[in-house]
């Protein structure tokens, strides 16, 4: 089988459809007014919870519809390039999924039916040692790890703590589970946290292309637009090459994340290591056109008026979510010293 | 057709075909044999070439009017990894199957590809590539080798540079200035040029790591049929620029070819006792990274190639796979000379001076080709749109 990354129909529609709300409902002034007010989107929310988009993973049978993992990739690049701020990741990707897969009867027929509508809000904190999530303080329900596994926590069982983020509008927060919070009803079946650690990994690095994306779409835009020396600066080959080195890092990036998902959803064995590529290139890819990004801005680039530092400082919170590049460059690396080069582990047939 | 054809062959299928016949049929002693271009290595390169041709996988990607089996990029890439993971010898005749023939079946007339596509398949004519001179490195255009008109014939006069195969090769894709009072693209055209021809003398170029794969080419009073021209005389830039595409696309080199080298590495982190050392780790982590990101850029590119032709695009594969080389081998240089500092396993000290003379090497990748500026660019200004500026 040809691989499509991501250019097939069911990608692409998906994507379409979402990116059709975003950008009727979340243009640059809903953008602004969602950064200075301070208060969680709850209009954005509803709108695309009308899509029926939080259950695309899971079966039609079961309220979903049913795509593969990978096919939600392109619309988690369409959520980053938007701009807008919801746990649109953490509700389609991480929550939704690894509780339709491992979660008791009981606790799917209490939870789904919130989650697919809407009606709840969910987050998740799956990354070793830590206990912090993205939308921690609107979250109804949250995945959390701990040592034994992945539990579910319901609003009652958790107080939330503030914590700084260069983006605040992802409203982090640590997550304080009551004491009888960890109890054996709320813990999610073998293999969850495994599963919803790659999930997490593989769709943040989606969403942190798009994010890249739009901030070197602004930057090649800006250098169109201003002059310097009686010519446009996008004419300069200095201004050029930090351009197309950017360009270079987010398409070599944006692969790399379809393809972990994919390799997550077929069981390859190569996924754990195709988790890690996605998140460490996307950070890369970040990291890079964001320099640049500012840079060729100029002065304009650091005023709140001007737009870029949105998509900024959200790459520079979702950089560090879900695993550090040297989180998980030093799992490659391990990966290959524990393997050889060429093993089914590192690169798998396909 | 064609693409149907290819469509038809199950992908995974045409893997374990190719897989099979390789490690069945690659000559073992050829593998890793040195140096490449020594007669007595080249001939048997020759033989393999000719093996390939005899079993129908000369020219996989070429139409099966031509002899080829008419695959598309999926194929092709597929064959290409395997090709790389059986450590099949080089294939002598790159220039010809890629470049040369393809724009014959592009711009040639019946007569031509009747003369050449044949011989280029079977590997009896070694092709090298005439474009650069020491005036006209990424000022392509600038080039100065003139090519007089006299009857049904040119008279070519002057120097090419940096040509690979030149000492071997049998023929040159060469181009020329038929017009010197033209504005500078309109004057060139594309020729064949028969190396044996009196008047061209081949100088090898030692290069700083010893070797001499590229040679300096020198035409004095060369004569070649004017019939010999690709495409319109005078539109040999737009001839150029349509080859160059090719030379730069997908389908010579998949990520298989690094997984040596990424072996290697290993070898050497764990041999100089730097294999838990977190900066070491995160380093080896990060080729790691870019194998796989080579892997599927090249991939996604094959997947949203409809028609198997490749744009602009095709300038980030080089410029990403000649960037990720050189940082290989740089991890490798520190490496070696840790690994010999620490003299644990001398066998690796038996490999560094060929290392060494491949970082070298890949150094040049970055500047052949193109060079990566100039892939920046072609990058801004045609896919970003960024402005053009006077050149």
């Amino acid at each position: 089988m040809t691989l499509s990354y991501g250019s097939d129909a069911t990608s692409t529609e998906l994507a379409a459809g979402l990116s059709d709300v975003l950008s009727a409902k979340c243009d640059l002034d809903h953008v602004r007014r969602v950064w200075s007010e301070g208060e969680f989107d709850r209009s954005l929310w509803d709108e695309v919870s009308s899509l029926s988009f939080w259950g695309a993973l899971i079966p039609e049978a079961d309220g979903g519809l049913g795509v593969r993992s990978e096919d939600v990739v392109r619309s988690l690049e369409e959520f980053g390039y938007s701009g807008a701020s919801l746990p649109l990741t953490e509700t389609v990707a991480v929550v939704v999924p690894t509780i339709h897969r491992f979660a008791d009867d009981e606790m799917r027929d209490r939870l789904l039916p919130g989650l697919l509508s809407g009606a709840s809000v969910s987050t998740a904190a799956v990354m070793p040692g830590g206990t912090v999530a993205l939308f921690a303080d609107v979250a109804d329900v949250a995945l959390v790890a701990a040592e034994d596994g992945l539990y579910v926590l319901e609003r009652d069982q958790f107080t939330v703590e503030p914590v700084h983020s260069p983006d605040p509008t992802s409203r982090l927060g640590r997550i304080k589970p009551r004491p009888d919070a960890f109890t054996p009803h709320a813990r999610l079946g073998e293999g969850a946290l495994d599963e919803a650690r790659l999930r997490a990994v593989w769709a943040t690095a989606a969403v942190l292309n798009g994010v890249s994306r739009r901030m070197l779409d602004l930057t090649v835009e800006h250098t169109k637009q201003r002059e310097q020396f009686g010519r446009a600066i996008g004419t300069f080959q200095a201004v050029k090459h930090l351009a197309a080195d950017a360009w270079v890092a987010v398409e070599s990036s944006r692969p790399c994340s379809w393809y972990a998902a994919y390799a997550h959803q077929e069981g390859l064995p190569d996924a754990a290591v195709a988790a890690s590529v996605a998140m460490a290139s996307a950070s890369d890819a970040a990291r890079l056109v964001g320099d640049s990004a500012l840079q060729l801005h100029g002065g304009i680039g650091f005023t709140w008026e001007h737009p870029l530092h949105f998509w900024l400082k959200r790459g520079k919170l979702l950089e560090h979510s879900y695993g550090s590049r040297q989180f998980h460059l030093r799992t490659l690396g391990v990966a290959i010293r524990d393997e050889q080069a060429g093993s089914e582990a590192l690169f798998a047939d396909v | 057709m064609t693409t149907e054809t290819a469509a038809a062959k199950d992908l995974a299928a045409w893997r374990a075909e190719i897989r099979q016949w390789l490690s069945a049929n690659v000559p073992r002693d050829l593998v890793g044999a040195r140096p490449l271009t020594s007669p007595e290595v080249l001939e048997r390169r020759r033989a393999w070439e000719r093996v390939l041709y005899d079993n129908g996988y000369a020219a996989i990607h070429w139409p099966v009017e031509y002899g080829g089996k008419g695959m598309g990029a999926a194929h092709r890439m597929i064959f290409q990894e395997e090709y790389e993971r059986a450590s099949a010898p080089p294939r002598l005749n790159i220039q010809g199957l890629m470049l040369v023939g393809p724009t014959l079946m592009q711009h040639g007339t019946p007569e031509q590809r009747s003369r050449w596509l044949q011989p280029i398949l079977r590997c009896e004519e070694v092709w090298c590539q005439g474009f650069s001179e020491p005036e006209a490195g990424s000022d392509l255009a600038a080039l100065r080798t003139s090519a007089r008109v006299v009857g049904d014939r040119y008279v070519i006069n002057g120097q090419k540079i940096w040509t690979s195969g030149a000492t071997y090769a049998d023929w040159m894709f060469a181009l020329v200035r038929t017009d010197p009072d033209a504005p500078k693209h309109r004057g060139i055209t594309a020729v064949l040029i028969d190396m044996r021809s009196p008047g061209i003398e081949v100088r090898p170029i030692r290069q700083i790591n010893g070797r001499r794969t590229f040679a300096e080419v020198f035409l004095d009073d060369v004569e070649v049929p004017v019939a010999n021209t690709v495409g319109e005389m005078g539109d040999g830039w737009n001839v150029a620029m349509s080859a160059l595409v090719l030379e730069r696309g997908i389908g010579r080199r998949s990520y298989v070819k690094y997984l040596p080298l990424l072996q290697e590495l290993r070898h050497l982190a764990i041999a100089s006792g730097g294999a838990d050392d977190s900066a070491t780790l995160e380093e080896l982590g990060w080729h790691v990274m870019q194998v796989c990101r080579y892997r599927h850029h090249v991939g996604r590119t094959i997947a949203e190639s409809s028609d198997g032709r490749f744009g602009p695009e095709a300038s980030l594969n080089k410029l990403f796979w000649s960037e990720m080389e050189a940082a290989i081998y740089e991890t490798g240089m520190r490496l070696h000379a840790l690994a010999t500092a620490t003299g644990t396993e001398p066998a690796l000290s038996e490999r560094y001076p060929l290392w060494e003379a491949d970082y070298w090497h890949a150094r040049a990748t970055r500047i052949f080709a193109g060079s990566n500026q100039i892939q920046r660019n072609i990058i801004a200004e045609r896919v970003l749109g960024m402005p053009k500026e006077k050149r």
